[in-house]
């Protein structure tokens, strides 16, 4: 369905803006660092609609409303703040000795972030990527502007079921709504809960 | 085996008017152990990073085996850290660790897997391979870190501090397993400590840091023979200076003249020392120097006296059983042998 590719892509993109930007914010000090972090949670202070109707707009000249890429992207606004803030976390506990280690033992930047920052940060990974999914499968206002009717996720389609009063596909649509963010909760559970050994320290 | 060159090395702290290291010439031979020996914050384990690639210069360069190695980045100059946390990677077994570098090589596993054995053979941790970091202690963590940095063969090994976590029973042992296996591999080592009793030990010569330059450039023994300042002999445990003016051969001190050894400074005004464990107690009273014990702290193996001789005090250290029942109070005579004087300008301030 529509809803799943779009929640699956914007996790997945979002996953790839945050990483290096959590990373930039966790470990590092530079001129305009609290611009720059109120910048990024700004989405979530400003109300959706404020935001869309001006994209709206733009996206109409770049021609990417109607298109499943546009709604992607304009999910990327919401889903965003929420996977840098857990992974600027992340990388605050994560301690950047380990690549010095590898570099000097001969390893590449792909392989040492492939071999030792990956598993490190992966729990935090799961859990940024658990919202951005659940906030963009839940998104409703955005999806339905930005896709103008043509990219139909469960939420738009759960609003025009309940405007036509038809209570029983409604009730059905609901369960089917909520069913993925269970399962993630349900199968994250053990990374929430655990901490990786590079954040605490081997010993 | 190569020789490491530092060649007006520099590197200057960020925002601040000083370096942290500052035209450090340095040349290490091949094979050699140099230890980078200084108080903290010295610019030891910068010039470590530096060699090892981790930190860019700000000035100088660095050369192995007479080529700069300042265009190679880190991860092809073969000069591998060992560092004071020991830092192996907690999602991977022992035997990972150790064979991580062999891995990323592309050594097939079998070959990675013989090698690794033999290494962990070689740290005395055999049958450990399947263990994680976290199941090991500290002492053998540090035997892990050693066997992952040897096992690529380096060119250059670079210990950073690397003793100052263990226990000192430990310390003895990890000592006496980095000098065996430096030996064996006849790797050219440098190490950073703060710590002057483990760079005698395991240097065969040590830089003496103090705000990053460098001060003295020497075998052990010539700290303790031949210290370069006061400052210097000071670091060394060096507590008896004796102010001395210079005529022509000899030098007159409050205890005497003295002849002036070959090599000493040529200021009219100098300082005199001598090492606390060369003054003797001349036990017949035919010792030139006569003095009164003030104060004496029993150190186990040795006693550590204070001496008043007229106005100054001497320090001098016996072994304890030569000087039972030598209290508080009682009157020496003391014998300062010529051959063990050192002379040295005065100390700056």
């Amino acid at each position: 369905m529509q809803g799943s590719i779009v929640a699956l892509a914007a996790t997945l993109l979002s996953i790839v803006v945050s990483v290096p930007a959590g990373r930039a914010l966790g470990l590092h000090q530079f001129r305009g660092k609290k611009l720059v972090q109120f910048l990024i949670l700004a989405p979530t202070i400003v109300p959706s609609i404020a935001v869309v109707m001006g994209i709206h707009i733009l996206f109409i000249r770049l021609r990417l409303t109607g298109t499943l890429l546009g709604v992607v992207l304009v999910h990327l606004i919401p889903t965003t703040p929420y996977v840098t803030m857990v992974m600027s976390s992340v990388f605050a506990n994560y301690d950047p000795a380990y690549e010095e280690q590898a570099r000097t033992l001969g390893a590449s930047r792909w392989r040492i972030f492939w071999s030792i920052t990956l598993p490190a940060i992966f729990p935090g990974l799961m859990v940024g990527g658990m919202f951005a999914f659940i906030i963009s499968w839940e998104q409703y206002l955005m999806t339905l502007l930005i896709g103008s009717g043509q990219v139909v996720t469960l939420p738009v389609l759960l609003f025009s079921f309940a405007n036509s009063g038809n209570t029983a596909v409604m009730a059905a649509l609901s369960l089917v709504f909520v069913a993925p963010s269970i399962l993630i909760l349900f199968l994250t559970a053990r990374h929430l809960s655990g901490e990786s050994a590079i954040l605490r320290g081997v010993r | 085996m190569i020789k490491v060159e530092l060649v007006r090395l520099s590197q200057r702290y960020p925002q601040k008017s000083s370096d942290a290291v500052h035209q450090l010439d340095l040349v290490i031979a091949p094979g050699q152990i140099a230890v980078l020996l200084g108080p903290s914050g010295c610019g030891k384990t910068t010039t470590l990073k530096m060699i090892a690639g981790l930190l860019a210069p700000s000035g100088g360069d660095i050369l192995f085996d007479g080529r700069s190695v300042l265009d190679i980045p880190a991860e092809r100059r073969s000069a591998v850290m060992v560092m004071q946390k020991t830092l192996l990677f907690p999602y991977m077994t022992v035997g990972e660790n150790v064979g991580f570098g062999l891995t990323i090589r592309g050594v097939d596993k079998a070959a990675v897997r013989r090698q690794v054995d033999e290494m962990l053979a070689r740290v005395h941790l055999p049958d450990s391979a399947r263990l994680r970091p976290h199941q090991l202690s500290g002492g053998q963590q540090q035997r892990v870190a050693l066997a992952r940095a040897l096992i690529v063969e380096p060119r250059v090994l670079l210990l950073d501090e690397p003793l100052s976590s263990l226990d000192a029973h430990l310390r003895d042992e990890m000592r006496a397993l980095i000098l065996d296996l430096q030996r064996q591999f006849r790797i050219t080592t440098v190490m950073v400590t703060h710590d002057q009793h483990e760079a005698v030990v395991m240097a065969d010569r040590i830089a003496l840091l103090f705000d990053g330059q460098l001060r003295q450039f020497d075998a052990p023994n010539a700290f303790y023979q031949r210290p370069v300042d006061v400052q210097t002999a000071r670091f060394f445990g060096g507590v008896n200076f004796i102010p001395g003016q210079r005529n022509g051969k000899h030098i007159h001190t409050p205890l005497g003249a003295f002849p002036i050894p070959a090599g000493c400074c040529q200021e009219s005004r100098c300082v005199v020392t001598i090492r606390p464990e060369h003054i003797a107690i001349a036990h017949n009273g035919n010792g030139s120097i006569a003095g009164q014990v003030i104060s004496s702290l029993y150190m186990g193996t040795h006693v550590r006296f204070q001496v008043q001789v007229n106005d100054l005090t001497l320090t001098v250290v016996q072994e304890a059983r030569s000087v039972e029942g030598i209290a508080r109070g009682a009157h020496l005579s003391l014998h300062i042998p010529p051959d063990r004087l050192w002379v040295m300008s005065p100390e700056a301030n």
